[in-house]
Formats: C-alpha cells, sequence, structure tokens
C-alpha cells in the first residue's frame, strides 16, 4: 500500500512535470561530451531547494537516470563516450554505427539502459528495508568503519594513483573540520570570520568542483578542429530501432549477468557504472559464443554495458540511502540535495520519512519508463542533440554555478567557495588527482570525527574497545583489502605499461 | 626533474597539514579519562596527510611517473582559460558595486568575446540569458539578486 502511495505522489501532476524536466535535462546533459551526471545534478541542485522535496527529487532521479542513458548516445554515434558510465559503450556501439545498425545500437541502448535501472530500482525496494534494519544496529564504531571505508573505496576505485586519491580523502576530512566542533561547540580554525563557523559548504564546493571545475578542463583541452560539423552529423544513418527477436534471445545471459554484477558493483561505495560497465562487458564475453564479435559490434556485447550503466543506480542509492555513504560521485551530491531538504541519509530515514523513500523508489520506475519511451521515439533525431556549441553549453554551465551557489542561501560567501572549489577541481584534474574522495571526506567529515569522538568517550579512551566490534572488525578487514587490491592493480598496470 | 609535480603538489599538502597541525595543537586535545577534544581529529588527519604527502612525493620521484602539468595547461589553451578565470573573478569582485542586470549582461557578453562567438548570437545570449535568470531567480524564487 506504502509503495502505491509512492506512485501517486509522483504521479501528481507537478512532480511529475519535474521528473518529466529532469529526463530531458538528463538527456541533453549525458549526451553531450564531457558533460556529466554528476555536474548535471550538482548544477541544477540549487534549482531543487525551492521545490516541495519530492519534486525536487524527481528533477535530480530524472537526471541521474537520463543522463547516464543518454551517455550511451554518443558513444554509439561519434565513438566519443557521453558520460564515463558509457565508455564501454563505445566498443560494440560504434562499431554497429559504422555498419549502418546505429538505429540498432540506440535502441539496444535505451531498452537495456531500463532493464538495468528497473532491475536495480527492484533489488533497492527488496532489500534496503531490512538492510536499513539491520544498520539501525549500527554504533560509532560501526557508523566510523562505514565512512573510512567509503572514503578509502572511492580513492581505491578512482583513476590515478590510489595515494592521490586517499590524500584527497584526507584534506577533505581535514576542511569539514573548520567550523564548529560538534561535540564541544568550539570554534575551531575560523578567524574570527561568522561565515566560518557553519563549516566550509559542501554544496557550493560540491557546485565547483563537479560543475565549473569540468568546463574549465574542457575550454583547456578546446581545439577548433574538433568541433562538431553538421556535415559530420548528416552521415550518421539511423534506420529501425528494434531488432528480431532471435537477435533479443541472444542478449538474455549477458543482461541476466550484467543485472546482477552491476547491481552488486553500484551498492560498493566509489565503485560507479564505468566500472560496471567494463567488467560486465567483459564478463559477457567470457559468455558469449561469438568471441570475436566483441569489439566489432557484438549485439549481447552492447547489452552488457548498457544494462551495466544505469544497473549501478538502484544498489548506489540503496548505499546511499541506508548508511550515508554515497554509492558513487552522483549519490554523493544527492546527499547534499537531501540534507538542503531537512533529511540525513541513513537508517534513521527509514523510519522517520519512510513515505519519501517509497516515492524515491516509485520515482526510479517512471523515470525509467519516460527514458523508455522518450529513447525510443527520439532515436533517430537525437543526433541533433550534437548540434548545440560547445560555447553556449560552457556560458550557460558558469552562470548557472555562479547564480546557483548564491541562491542557496542568498550568500556571496557561498559563490566564493564554489570558484574555490572550481578552481581547486581544475588543479586536481590537471594534476591527476581524483575529486571524488575530497567531496565525501568534506561531505563525511563532521559524521567520521562525531562517531570517532563519541565511541572513544563511550569506551574512555580505549581503542581495543573501540574498534573490537565484528562489524567494524569486517569493514576494516574489507578497507585493507580494497587498498590491497587497489595497489596490486596500480602495480601490475605500471609493470605492464 | 621528473615528478615534481607531484613534489610540489605534496609540499602544499604538507604546508596545509602542518598549518592545522599548528592550530590543532593550539585546541584541547581531550579529558583525562580518554574523553578526545576538539583538537583531536584535526591532529591525527594533518599527521595523516604528512605522511601520505611524503608517500607521493617519494613514489613520484622513484617511479617517475608524473607528467609536465604546466605544459598541459599552458600549451593547450591557456588564453581562454585564464580569461575565462579573469572574468569570473572581475564579475565577483563587482558583485555588490554594479546592479545584477547589468553585469550579468556583461559578463555574458565578455564571456562570449573570449569564446569568440558571432557578435549576434553573443547580444543575444547574454541579455536573453541574463533575462530569463533574473526572472527565475529574483521574481519566482525571490533570491536577492
Amino acid at each position: 500500500m506504502e509503495i502505491v502511495n509512492g506512485f501517486l505522489s509522483v504521479l501528481q501532476p507537478t512532480t511529475f512535470l519535474f521528473l518529466v524536466i529532469g529526463v530531458l535535462a538528463g538527456g541533453i546533459i549525458g549526451a553531450l561530451p564531457g558533460l556529466t551526471a554528476t555536474m548535471g545534478v550538482a548544477v541544477l541542485t540549487p534549482l531543487t531547494f525551492w521545490l516541495e522535496p519530492a519534486q525536487g527529487f524527481a528533477m535530480l532521479i530524472g537526471v541521474y537516470n537520463s543522463a547516464i542513458w543518454a551517455g550511451g548516445i554518443t558513444a554509439i554515434l561519434i565513438n566519443t563516450p557521453g558520460t564515463p558510465a558509457s565508455i564501454a559503450s563505445t566498443f560494440d556501439g560504434y562499431a554497429m554505427t559504422k555498419r549502418g545498425d546505429g538505429g540498432i545500437a540506440l535502441g539496444i541502448n535505451t531498452i537495456y539502459s531500463v532493464i538495468g535501472g528497473l532491475f536495480s530500482t527492484i533489488i533497492l525496494a527488496v532489500f534496503s528495508f531490512p538492510l536499513s534494519q539491520f544498520a539501525l544496529s549500527f554504533g560509532p564504531s560501526e557508523y566510523f568503519a562505514v565512512a573510512i571505508w567509503g572514503i578509502t573505496m572511492m580513492a581505491a576505485v578512482s583513476s590515478g594513483s590510489i595515494t592521490k586519491g586517499l590524500i584527497l580523502g584526507v584534506a577533505g576530512l581535514l576542511l569539514s573540520t573548520v567550523g564548529v566542533d560538534p561535540m564541544h561547540g568550539m570554534k575551531r580554525f575560523t578567524f574570527g570570520n561568522t561565515n566560518l563557523l557553519d563549516g566550509i559548504s559542501f554544496v557550493p564546493v560540491m557546485i565547483g568542483m563537479f560543475g565549473l571545475s569540468e568546463v574549465l578542463t574542457q575550454i583547456s583541452k578546446y581545439r577548433k578542429e574538433d568541433e562538431r560539423s553538421k556535415e559530420d552529423l548528416s552521415k550518421i544513418k539511423i534506420n529501425r530501432v528494434f531488432m528480431k527477436w532471435a537477435e533479443y534471445a541472444v542478449t538474455i545471459p549477458s543482461t541476466i549477468m550484467s543485472c546482477l554484477v552491476s547491481v552488486v558493483i553500484g551498492a560498493i561505495p566509489g565503485a560507479g557504472g564505468d566500472i560496471a560497465s567494463i567488467i560486465c562487458w567483459g564478463q559477457a564475453k567470457k559468455m558469449s559464443k561469438n568471441k570475436e564479435q566483441f569489439g566489432n559490434g557484438a549485439v549481447d556485447g552492447l547489452a552488457a554495458s548498457c544494462t551495466a550503466n544505469n544497473g549501478v543506480i538502484g544498489g548506489a542509492l540503496t548505499t546511499m540511502l541506508t548508511l550515508g555513504i554515497p554509492g558513487d560521485a552522483v549519490t554523493a551530491v544527492l546527499i547534499g540535495s537531501l540534507m538542503i531538504y531537512g533529511m540525513q541519509p541513513g537508517p534513521m530515514l527509514f523510519v522517520e520519512n519512510r513515505p519519501f523513500i517509497m516515492t524515491i523508489i516509485a520515482l526510479m520506475v517512471v523515470a525509467n519508463l519516460i527514458i523508455l519511451v522518450l529513447g525510443l521515439a527520439t532515436a533517430k533525431i537525437s543526433a541533433k542533440i550534437l548540434l548545440v556549441s560547445e560555447k553556449t553549453i560552457w556560458m550557460t554551465v558558469i552562470i548557472l554555478c555562479i547564480i546557483g551557489s548564491f541562491a542557496l542561501n542568498n550568500s556571496f560567501y557561498d559563490v566564493v567557495f564554489m570558484f574555490i572549489g572550481g578552481l581547486l577541481g581544475f588543479l586536481f584534474r590537471k594534476l591527476d588527482f581524483p575529486t571524488g574522495p575530497f567531496i565525501l571526506g568534506l561531505l563525511l567529515g563532521k559524521l567520521t570525527e562525531s562517531n570517532l569522538r563519541r565511541g572513544l568517550s563511550l569506551t574512555q579512551g580505549d581503542y581495543i574497545d573501540f574498534f573490537n566490534k565484528p562489524i567494524t572488525i569486517t569493514i576494516f578487514v574489507l578497507i585493507v583489502a580494497s587498498l590491497v587490491w587497489s595497489l596490486r592493480k596500480n602495480t601490475s598496470t605500471i609493470g605492464s605499461a | 626533474m621528473k615528478g615534481k609535480e607531484d613534489t610540489i603538489a605534496g609540499v602544499c599538502f604538507i604546508a596545509l597539514a602542518i598549518f592545522f597541525m599548528v592550530m590543532s595543537l593550539t585546541l584541547p586535545k581531550g579529558s583525562d579519562d580518554g574523553v578526545p577534544g576538539p583538537g583531536y581529529f584535526p591532529l591525527i588527519l594533518s599527521g595523516l596527510l604528512v605522511f601520505l604527502s611524503l608517500v607521493m612525493i617519494v613514489t613520484g620521484v622513484v617511479k617517475k611517473t608524473s607528467f609536465n602539468f604546466f605544459d598541459a595547461l599552458f600549451k593547450a589553451n591557456a588564453a581562454p582559460l585564464l580569461q575565462t578565470i579573469l572574468a569570473i573573478t572581475v564579475y565577483l569582485v563587482l558583485w555588490n558595486l554594479i546592479p545584477f542586470v547589468i553585469n550579468t549582461v556583461v559578463f555574458l557578453f565578455s564571456l562570449g568575446l573570449i569564446y569568440r562567438r558571432t557578435l549576434l548570437a553573443n547580444v543575444l545570449f547574454s541579455s536573453i540569458s541574463t533575462g530569463l535568470i533574473y526572472a527565475l531567480f529574483n521574481k519566482l524564487f525571490h533570491v536577492m539578486l
């Protein structure tokens, strides 16, 4: 009955309208190379601040799902992933376009992204409630361990050096200590500035790091000869979007595998659609009878990667909603959005705001259905999105970052935080530092510190007592294992280079 | 020197960590019964940051894995990048000095000039988008622009 109320809430005209707007905006953001789902959600968050939570979240869930799906459009048509999650869609999708099957590839992208999205939503609906019940038994020690696990995982799975990921994670945690101390109420590192009493504002920094820095990076890389010409795009032929039934049957094993694998990867803190789609594509190749077709336009290869793209979303939302730990970069931003609405993700959300959880589940289902209709109906004209000028996008994103961060609290300081965040984000990218752990450190800093100090207060400073809990030990074993795995992976990459 | 970008970044992080460490030492670290004080967590983190930064510096120099950041930054497309940063800085400096609409139109127009848009497209974009932003944020959302 509760889920029915969730659907009724989503089908309210205003909420539904914002969901559609979110899906359309996400479709454009995802399809344009360089604009990511994370950036889309970050830049649009200030716009949703003025809406009811269900309406605001409708828009953001629409952007999230749709941008990940639409990233596959450019991957398929011009061999350039619109978002990192669609990297694996270039392997077979572009080969299909070159042989004249671009329409079918776009159809696969839409249908299988929706299958992945819907399956992961079922997992969210089934597992999030028992998981939140389990998480209710967590004490300070377990929460501290979970927060550290989240930051470590995000550093471990980020591209580049794990040391750099950890440095930014620790730097984010350190900067989160600016402001009033969470236990004693003592001012720290504020230098008499009252604007720093609440700490470094997370949302403006996040908008700068994911929005402004992305634009600055694009400007720094821009070359006139890379501009998409109308002539090149007009050469792309898009015919039918549906395959024959027998071809759909070929994709069933890889799709099932992708659904299961991607939702688990999505639930692991820090691991997102890029990792899931590459792993699933590789597994699908191993399972396939036509291994030689992979990379040359295999429909089951494309189906596996497209399923995995959106298959991570439900898993990432499960971790975010039940533990308050983001499953990927987009959910890190969504935590900030929920905080703006006055909600703290974690097990208590399932107790205090149970109807809102139902609304989120319903939003996921309806968003995927809208994507299905939109994707199949617009496949033949989807290449037109690529005609939007990069310069228009840069200017739009820059001004939205500035005005959006000001609009959060009518505070000029937030704009300054956003600008500094944007410049730092740009420098981090250029120096090959992953920005995800920094944002996560800043986001989880207060939670990490207050649980560590509360736990140590309860054990009167006894570290053994603090850590000697089965769940805490298990999580720390996972942390060590993920660090060792990541270091081995890095070593083998350097060795093979 | 190979690895110099990692060295420079590492030194910056060490400087940040030492700054926080020194400031943390002025805060209470905890009571005698083991309850940690406000200086406890930042002190641990700054120590950890120093350690990780040293690891990065040494790794960067030994493995020579870093790339030339300054080449990547300044040889690619330096002029529009630096002009964009300068335009945003000027826009923010003038934020409280000039009415929002005029400041924003001029800012967007200047960005259009930096990106070498056609005059017509630039005039249309800067004026229409400023109008839309003002209507949306000021009139609809009541943001004090």
